[in-house]
């Protein structure tokens, strides 16, 4: 009894795991030391998702200095993932009632944009857009998390294909 | 009965206060500001509260963001931030006991700055500074990162003062 709890009790904490996977991007060379930026989070969760990104962009090693904030001089990326839309109040409530068990599919929609500015001047922006059906349940693999890492491996490869920013 | 009350506040409110690693340094008044520097931070999240603590020292004349233009003089932030919470059981313990069980949490923080001219550093600081508090339901966590924090910035910005490295403002 005690070994198919703590079995379940495993599954349902992986099943559910909505941490960023690393990005499918390595990069050869570091870009020169510039800030990134993201829209100030509306909560604790953005917060902490907002850790996540900067976490796996860092681990790209495309960048050898992160800073934050505007800047008059030097680049600066703008990293927006708000839009879109998740499960709608009913599944969420629905899956919760039922613990995740029964599934109820719901469609949902990722967006990213990225933005490019040097001494405060917009050089180019990108646009990213996922969407798919999923359900919440446990057993099925969460989609919408892989789809953020995604956006950003693809952000990263534009960056680098552009060359818009100097390497160190 | 009374003795006891008496003796378990004082404990209370005796062994929650903060503890720092790095002493709090006496920022002198009545000197001449230092000059314009330019902040950048490895840290994006806390960039901004890292610069705010700089301005807070009233050493420099202005701290911006970025790299600032030839000639200007630039530090570069590094730091190594460890938290250190209890283990789980024992979080759970504290919510059991409606969070009346204090907690032990800590900040480790490590920060290097390395001062700069045109690409040329001029000379590196390096301090740490452990934070140290037992954090129960009347008196939670916040405020301890700040003050973490801002023992770092003004222990650099005296530092600074005191080594001449960067020119002082003359008074206009």
């Amino acid at each position: 009894m005690i070994r198919i709890s703590l079995l379940t009790g495993v599954l349902l904490l992986s099943g559910c795991g909505t941490a960023l996977k690393p990005l499918d991007y390595k990069a050869e060379r570091a870009y020169v030391p510039m800030s990134v930026t993201m829209p100030p989070p509306a909560s604790r969760f953005d917060q902490q998702k907002q850790r996540e990104v900067i976490q796996v962009l860092r681990d790209t090693g495309a960048f050898s200095f992160i800073d934050g904030g505007y800047s008059k001089t030097g680049y600066s990326l703008l990293v927006d993932q708000r839009g879109g839309k998740g499960a709608g109040v009913l599944p969420a409530v629905l899956g919760a009632l039922t613990l995740l068990t029964v599934p109820i599919p719901y469609t949902y929609e990722r967006q990213l944009h990225g933005a490019l500015y040097k001494d405060g001047e917009l050089l180019k922006s990108y646009a990213y857009k996922r969407g798919g059906w999923t359900a919440t349940t446990w057993y099925i693999p969460m989609t919408e998390p892989r789809s953020e890492s995604d956006m950003l491996g693809e952000l990263m490869r534009d960056l680098d294909h552009d060359r818009l920013i100097p390497y160190q | 009965m009374n003795r006891l009350m008496t003796l378990s506040a004082l404990a209370l409110l005796a062994g929650c206060a903060t503890t720092n690693t790095l002493p709090e340094r006496e920022l002198p008044d009545g000197k001449a500001y230092l000059t314009p520097i330019h902040v950048m931070v490895d840290d994006p999240l806390n960039a901004a509260q890292m610069r705010n603590q700089l301005r807070e020292t009233g050493v420099f004349r202005s701290v911006e963001a970025g790299m600032g233009k030839p000639g200007d003089y630039s530090v570069l932030i590094r730091s190594n931030v460890q938290r250190d919470m209890p283990p789980f059981p024992l979080l759970l313990l504290s919510a059991a006991t409606l969070f009346l069980m204090p907690l032990s949490v800590s900040i480790d923080t490590t920060t290097e700055f390395s001062l700069q001219q045109d690409g040329k550093a001029l000379k590196q600081y390096r301090y740490r500074n452990v934070t140290h508090k037992y954090s129960w339901l009347l008196d939670g966590m916040g405020g301890m990162q700040e003050q973490n924090g801002s023992r770092i910035a003004r222990a650099f910005a005296q530092d600074v003062q005191r080594d001449g490295v960067l020119p002082e403002e003359t008074a206009q």
